[in-house]
């Protein structure tokens, strides 16, 4: 599959001009990884937004559980924009590509392509938007726990959707 | 109307642009006077434009579940309402009200989307001032996130409460309003 069309699944640039799509392709790099290689650990200087190309790509982090990216899935989203540590390992799972950008990137884009970066940095904010929402709307689950007295099975249940709705927010 | 916004007026969601860079900006947009009281918007109405404060004040509230109205904040010259709406359309959040005689300059998401394509700065800088308080955001209200789950992990139906309490501090008011008023607070 050609970079274009694998940017193209990817549904952060999906809405974006043909002509923007092919801009941006020449700054993304191609990594292949073999199954079980290591992209990025918890704790790594988050600097790259990557996205994937072929194969699967497992993400671990403490305390959560797994989640699997396949062809068209991306993350580092929030590092690329500033700087910070890496929350999750990602791992390949299988033999796998991945597209890789990272913050200079995006400055060289800015200076080089002024038009084609606005649309990259939208496509960032409208994600880190929908994230935002996201987590806006978990939370208020929380507000809207029934008030006491609680009964303890009913409770508990509440609470215990309040808890994977905090999980959702925080790993959002 | 295209009254200038008074020169000590600078607008950090443009970023590093220089103050007379910043007025012409401002000056090319659409511009509105309103009376103290007057409703700029509801909550829940269609929501896909930038106020920038050029003078006057904007109060933002909430109606709670009892149907008071929750005040958010109080913005002044110089900040804006909306960095969300301009980028990602979505009903509003919350209502804005004016406070005092205010003066307002309006950007839409069109008109950011055209300014955009012809390469204008302002819109560049504003574009990136903009996701960047976004990002900031998020991170901030992942954190509270993290702090009422790990703090609620655990715990049973009836220790909700005093452990919710212990978070937010000083007593008063409806703990369910109180606990919308931390999370939304900077």
């Amino acid at each position: 599959m050609s970079n274009v069309r694998a940017l193209a699944r990817c549904p952060l640039f999906a809405p974006l001009p043909q002509r923007v799509l092919e801009s941006l392709v020449p700054l993304f790099e191609r990594r292949d990884l073999a199954s079980g290689e290591v992209l990025h650990e918890v704790g790594d200087p988050g600097e790259t937004f990557f996205v994937v190309h072929s194969g699967e790509l497992e993400l671990t982090c403490p305390d959560v559980p797994p989640r699997s990216l396949g062809p068209g899935d991306f993350g580092g989203v929030a590092t690329l924009l500033e700087p910070g540590l890496e929350l999750h390992t990602a791992r390949a799972a299988v033999g796998s590509a991945v597209l890789t950008f990272d913050r200079r990137d995006l400055q060289t884009l800015w200076r080089e392509n002024p038009s084609g970066a606005a649309f990259f940095q939208l496509a960032l904010a409208n994600r880190l938007i929908a994230l935002l929402r996201h987590a806006n709307e978990h939370l208020v689950r929380l507000c809207e726990l029934p008030p006491p007295p609680r009964p303890p099975a009913g409770g508990r249940a509440a609470l215990q959707v309040v808890d994977r709705a905090l999980d959702e927010a925080v790993e959002a | 109307m295209s009254r200038l916004p008074a020169m000590e007026t600078t607008f950090p969601l443009l970023g590093s642009l220089p103050p007379a860079r910043q007025h012409a900006f401002l000056a090319s947009l659409t511009q509105t006077e309103h009376p103290d009281g007057e409703v700029l918007f509801r909550e829940g109405d269609p929501g896909d434009e930038l106020l920038l404060i050029v003078e006057g004040r904007v109060r933002l509230s909430r109606l709670t579940m009892a149907g008071d109205e929750l005040r958010l904040a109080e913005l002044g010259p110089g900040e804006v309402v909306g960095e969300m709406a301009v980028l990602s359309p979505a009903p509003r959040s919350a209502a804005a009200t004016a406070v005092g005689p205010t003066h307002l300059a309006h950007l839409s998401r069109d008109v950011l989307l055209e300014r955009l394509i012809l390469e204008d700065p302002a819109s560049a800088a504003l574009l990136r001032s903009a996701t960047r308080l976004v990002s900031e955001r998020l991170r901030h209200t992942q954190a509270k996130a993290a702090l009422v789950r790990d703090a609620l992990r655990g715990a049973e139906p009836e220790e909700v409460d005093r452990r919710l309490a212990h978070i937010l501090g000083a007593e008063g008011g409806k703990l369910t309003d109180r606990l919308k008023s931390w999370l939304e607070s900077a």
